[in-house]
Formats: C-alpha cells, sequence, structure tokens
C-alpha cells in the first residue's frame, strides 16, 4: 500500500469573478520513502496541491472533491484536533520564503523546542535539548537557538525550518520551493538535506519551476499544467522521453552548460484559469496540436510506468 | 544597549522644542481670548480706572507681551511654575499641581487599563471571528465607542448606575473624611500601602464610572487597530508555518496577538495625547479634582499663569509616556536596535 494516495483531488478557489479550479482532478500516489517532485509553471496548482496534503489552502480556496488517504487515513475527513497531531509529526512542510516562515519576535530555540512539548509532552527543559540536537543534525551552530530570526541569513533560516520539519521523524516532508529564495550554493545543501531525510526513509514531495532540480534529485517527477496532470513517470523516463508536449517543451526551455543544445522557451503564456481554454488546456501552445485536442480533454492514459494526458499518446495505442 | 540609551536622551531632548511651541501657542490663544484676569473676576463692577490699573501692574500685566512671555519662560525654566493671578492670587501652581496631578494620574491609568483590556480583548475577538456577525458587532462598537462624547456616555452611565441601580458614586474620588494618609498622592496605591481598607474601597468605586466611561471612548481605535492588524499577521506566512506544525490554535492565536499588538503601542503614545483630552471631558462630567477640571476652573478666571502653567505640565507629560513608549517597543521588538 502506497503511504499516500490522492484520487481525483479538486480545489476551487471562490473568487469575485468566479470558480477558478486551482487543481482538477489530479490523481497519483506516493511510496514509502519515495522522492516526488512536482514540476509547473506558477499558476499550475502545484503549491495549492501541496497546500491540501496538510490541508492549509489559504481562503478563499476550498478542497471541493477527492481524496487524501494518508497512511490509511482520509485527510479531507479529519477533525482538527486529529489534524494538528499529524501536522508537524506525520506530515511535515517547507516553506518557500524562509525569511517570513518564523515569528519575528520569538527566539528560534522557543518555536523549535516548541514542537517537542506539543507533540511529544516534553517539559522545556528536554525540549531545549532535543531542540539543539535537531539543529546539529543540519549543522547549524547552537547560538542559533538563542538567536532571533531576523539575525540569521535565509540558508541558515531555512535550515532551521528543515531541522524543524526532520525533528520529529515524519513519514512525509513536503517541500515547496523550499530554494527558490536562496542562492545556488545554498540549494545545493537544503537538497542534501532532503536527501538524508529520504535515506531514512521519509518520503519527500517537492513543488517547484525548476526541471533540472527534479531531474537531479527525484525518483518520479509529476508535470503539471493548468491545474491538471500533464505527465508522470520516472524521473529518468520522463527527461529522455518525454511524452507529453509540454514536458518536452520544459526540457528545451532549460539551457545545459555542457552542450551546444538550443534553448527554446514554450511560446505564449499559461491560461487565464477563469476562463480555461477548452479540451486539452495546453493546446494553444502545442506545437503538436491537433483538431480534437481543442475540443476534448484528453483521456489520463497509462503507458508501462508512466501516467499521460494527451492525445497524441491515444493515438498510439495508449490505454485509457 | 548603549545606543538605546543615547536614542532615549536624543528624544528626551526633543521634548523640548515641542514644550517651547506649545507654551508660546497657548500664550498667544490666552492673550487673543476676549477679557482678561482682572475683569473676569471683578466682572462688571464699578471700578475706578486707576484702581483697575493698578491691580493689572500687580499681575503684571502692563508690562509689553513680550516682557510677560520671556519672563514666564524664564522662570518656568528654573522650575518655577509662577503663582495664581487671581481668586486666589499669590498661591504657588506648584501646590496645585501637587494635589490635581496625582488624582489626574490615577485616572488616566485607570481609564487607559481600561481602554487596553476592552480593545485588546475585541480586537482580537473581532480578528479571529473575521468576517461573522461577531466581527460586524464589534466593527459598529469601534466607530460608536470611538465617536461618543464623553460628557454624554458619562451621564448615562451616571444615571444608570448611580441614580437608578444606586450601586456606585457619580463624582469625586472618594467619600468625605475617607482620604488616606498622603505618600503618592494616588489614593488607591496611598490606601493600600498604608492598609486604610475603608479608604481603598471607596477609592475604587468612585474609580470606575470615569475609568470606564473613558476607557471605552478610548478603545474604539485600539479595537479597530488590533482587529485589522491581527487579520493581516494571521494571514502571515510564519502563522501558517505554525499551523503547518500542528501547534495549538490557542497558541498560534496568542502569537499573532503578541505580533498585532506591536504597531498599537506606537498607536499608545499618539493616544495617551487624546486621552489627556479627554481627561479635561471626564474629569468634568465627574467632578473629578485633576488637571483636568483645575484647567477649566482657571479658565474662567483667565488666570494665565495657572492655565500655561498646566498646559505645559501637560505636555511635559506626554513627551514623556512617548518616550517611554519607544523605549517598551524597543524592547518588545527584538528587530529593533538604536
Amino acid at each position: 500500500m502506497p503511504l499516500m494516495s490522492v484520487e481525483n483531488l479538486e480545489i476551487t478557489y471562490m473568487a469575485l469573478g468566479g470558480r477558478i479550479k486551482a487543481v482538477d482532478g489530479i490523481s497519483f500516489s506516493l511510496e514509502q520513502g519515495e522522492w516526488m517532485t512536482v514540476v509547473g509553471e506558477s499558476g499550475s496548482g502545484k503549491s495549492t496541491l501541496a497546500y491540501a496534503i496538510m490541508r492549509l489552502v489559504p481562503p478563499p480556496g476550498k478542497i471541493t472533491g477527492g481524496k487524501i488517504v494518508f497512511d490509511g487515513m482520509n485527510l479531507l475527513e479529519l477533525d482538527k484536533e486529529k489534524l494538528r497531531k499529524i501536522r508537524g509529526k506525520e506530515i511535515a512542510m517547507v516553506f518557500q520564503d524562509p525569511m517570513t516562515s518564523l515569528d519575528p519576535l520569538r527566539r528560534v530555540g522557543d518555536q523549535a523546542a516548541e514542537l517537542f512539548v506539543e507533540h511529544e509532552g516534553l517539559d522545556m527543559e528536554e525540549a531545549k535539548k532535543r531542540a539543539e540536537e535537531a539543529m546539529r543534525s543540519v549543522r547549524l551552530p547552537q547560538h542559533v537557538l538563542n538567536s532571533y530570526p531576523h539575525q540569521l541569513s535565509g540558508g541558515q533560516r531555512q535550515r532551521v525550518m528543515i531541522a524543524m520539519a526532520m525533528s520529529l521523524r515524519p513519514k512525509l516532508l513536503i517541500a515547496d520551493e523550499p530554494t527558490t529564495a536562496l542562492d545556488v550554493l545554498v540549494q545545493e545543501g537544503i537538497m542534501e538535506l532532503l536527501n538524508s531525510m529520504k535515506e531514512e526513509g521519509t518520503s519527500i514531495l517537492l513543488i517547484t519551476h525548476d526541471l533540472s532540480l527534479a531531474a537531479n534529485w527525484s525518483d518520479r517527477i509529476m508535470v503539471m499544467y493548468a491545474g491538471r496532470l500533464a505527465e508522470l513517470g520516472n524521473t529518468e523516463d520522463l527527461v529522455e522521453r518525454p511524452l507529453h508536449p509540454y514536458t518536452k517543451g520544459l526540457l528545451d526551455s532549460v539551457p545545459d552548460l555542457w552542450s551546444d543544445k538550443e534553448v527554446k522557451p514554450i511560446e505564449g503564456n499559461p491560461p487565464d484559469m477563469r476562463y480555461p481554454p477548452p479540451g486539452c488546456r495546453f493546446h494553444p501552445r502545442c506545437p503538436m496540436a491537433m483538431e480534437i485536442c481543442s475540443k476534448k480533454e484528453p483521456p489520463i492514459l497509462s503507458i508501462d510506468k508512466r501516467i499521460v494526458s494527451c492525445w497524441l499518446m491515444a493515438k498510439e495505442g495508449g490505454k485509457a | 544597549m548603549g545606543s538605546l540609551a543615547r536614542y532615549l536622551v536624543i528624544r528626551a531632548l526633543a521634548i523640548i522644542p515641542t514644550i517651547l511651541i506649545l507654551y508660546t501657542l497657548v500664550f498667544i490663544i490666552l492673550r487673543i481670548l476676549p477679557g482678561d484676569p482682572i475683569l473676569a473676576v471683578l466682572g462688571t463692577k464699578n471700578i475706578p480706572p486707576d484702581q483697575l490699573e493698578n491691580l493689572r501692574r500687580m499681575a503684571g500685566l502692563d508690562k509689553p507681551l513680550y516682557i510677560q512671555y520671556f519672563s514666564y519662560l524664564f522662570n518656568f525654566l528654573r522650575g518655577d511654575f509662577g503663582v495664581t493671578i487671581t481668586f486666589p492670587s499669590g498661591v504657588p501652581i506648584s501646590t496645585y499641581i501637587a494635589q490635581r496631578f496625582p488624582a489626574t494620574l490615577e485616572l488616566a491609568i485607570c481609564g487607559f487599563i481600561v481602554s487596553i483590556v476592552i480593545g485588546l480583548g475585541t480586537g482580537a475577538l473581532a480578528a479571529v471571528k473575521k468576517g461573522t456577525k461577531i466581527d460586524g458587532a464589534l466593527k459598529l462598537y469601534s466607530i460608536l465607542a470611538y465617536v461618543t462624547f464623553i460628557p454624554l456616555l458619562g451621564m448615562v452611565l451616571q444615571y444608570i448606575f448611580g441614580v437608578y441601580l444606586k450601586w456606585l458614586p457619580i463624582a469625586q474620588r472618594i467619600d468625605p473624611g475617607l482620604a488616606p494618609s498622603s505618600v503618592t498622592g494616588l489614593y488607591v496605591l496611598d490606601s493600600l500601602l498604608t492598609a486604610n481598607w475603608a479608604a481603598l474601597r471607596s477609592s475604587v468605586l468612585h474609580l470606575i464610572l470615569p475609568s470606564i466611561t473613558l476607557g471605552i471612548v478610548l478603545s474604539g481605535a485600539y479595537t479597530r487597530l488590533l482587529r485589522n492588524n491581527m487579520v493581516e499577521v494571521l494571514s502571515s506566512d510564519f502563522i501558517r508555518s505554525y499551523y503547518s506544525r500542528g501547534i495549538r490554535e490557542r497558541k498560534i492565536n496568542w502569537y499573532a496577538l503578541k505580533n498585532a499588538f506591536l504597531p498599537v503601542v506606537t498607536y499608545m503614545g499618539l493616544q495617551f495625547a487624546i486621552l489627556l483630552g479627554g481627561m479635561v471631558l471626564t474629569e468634568s462630567t465627574f467632578s473629578w479634582p485633576g488637571m483636568g477640571t483645575f484647567i477649566v476652573e482657571r479658565l474662567d478666571y483667565r488666570d494665565y499663569t495657572s492655565i500655561q502653567a498646566a498646559i505645559i505640565f501637560f505636555a511635559f507629560i506626554v513627551g514623556l509616556i512617548s518616550l517611554i513608549v519607544d523605549a517598551v517597543y524597543a524592547l518588545l521588538d527584538p528587530r529593533i536596535r538604536y
């Protein structure tokens, strides 16, 4: 049984101008100890998906359909207290902007120790000791505990966030663009930390717009476009033999230092989600678009270990 | 903290020009007001002009205005607040201030505490219940509280709790003859220090209605300010991050309140100036023998020196409070270092 399976998840933002389906019928599963990365442009719904697993979709967003089964429980049916006990302990999350993810008025140590007080019922003294251990595990000096967030660098703060996320050995870690706000050298260190968690058995769900980052670290990659799944597959297969034209477009738009490959950005912009195009949402930008693409939604096909949603593949004999 | 001390000294020095400007304004306004101290007391009685001149000279009012202006200023800087001009004349104003200021301070502190308790409580509640009927009702409350005329609210409360229910006294600081022996001049504190329980009971009862009147009117702005700050804080990243770590909601709301409270601290310094204005009205409504009623009484007599002294004293207190507020802010917010 997979650690988590998401079935037909639907998340709607109730905006003044109408309803926006930010996530529209996404299904996937995640194995224990697996690293899966969700890739997509801004507005593809990838972060919303991450928040939904935490049940932290910001209003006016709402989960309007589907199931998220984690460790045998449907997360969407849990009450507040059960949910609280899962958050931080079973599922942890690291956010995009480390500069604003810590309470500016409280010492880092107090915020870190609080976790052990809340989830393990430790007293403050023991909790502080555990917080010290947690900081050691991400190679942060002890004085960090007595610092206020503004006294630390962005990289240090993200390490603090990861230390907190790691400290209770969660079964799943969700990392929403954890390195986007950091420089490249720091990025590498953060990814290594995530990988060390994976090696200890934690499943990782990384959200990023950076396909090369995904390709370097993850076991599987899911590509999202305009709230829908475009393609999902093993990293190697997907990078070497993309089935969906969007995946191919993304790969072509990544510059490569070691080859003379021409960088080809994808033409056009993601759709206005208030008025998504009919049929396949990618068809207005797709170089291979056919007549049917603008009329009917493509089926979700399973080909080998791959899932892809494209009419081209349907023609080539993929099974729905 | 050496730099904080330096900052505070600079801020303290900045009070001086504020007071100078205020003194100048008060000086001018008093001279523009029709009437003078002598006429104000003697009224329209028929007094021979030479006797009137004589009285004016005794009060120093015959001198040119600039001399009046500077001689009072120099005396004030030497710590001499001057003496009353008329009715009674020649009483050192410092004696009045020594009597009246503790009464004002006691009421101001209690009113301030009431306003903070109501303001923070309602503001936090409105923020947590954002968009519900409770939020709407509290919005109405904050607007009504903000625009309410102090004497009107005071009289309504006096009627309900004093006249109709007869629960609380409606005037003065304490029942006659019960005043505790003076240590600080604050009756509640003095009766505690001298273990005078009868005085404690009476002074607390007397404080309730004026403090609540003042507190309600001042709380309106806090309710709104805190609510809006807290709504913003509650939607910020670190709050979401607290939730993602499974911290209890009550704790999270408390941390949000602390963050939302910071800008309110700044506002308190400003609010204290308004509070002193409110004091004049509150004290008049409840016949409270403080600085506010002192100014009103002395204004009737056009007692220039008394009014100048009282207002400069007020200004000094306001400056001091805003200084304290700045220091408190620096202590509360670890990001601020001067």
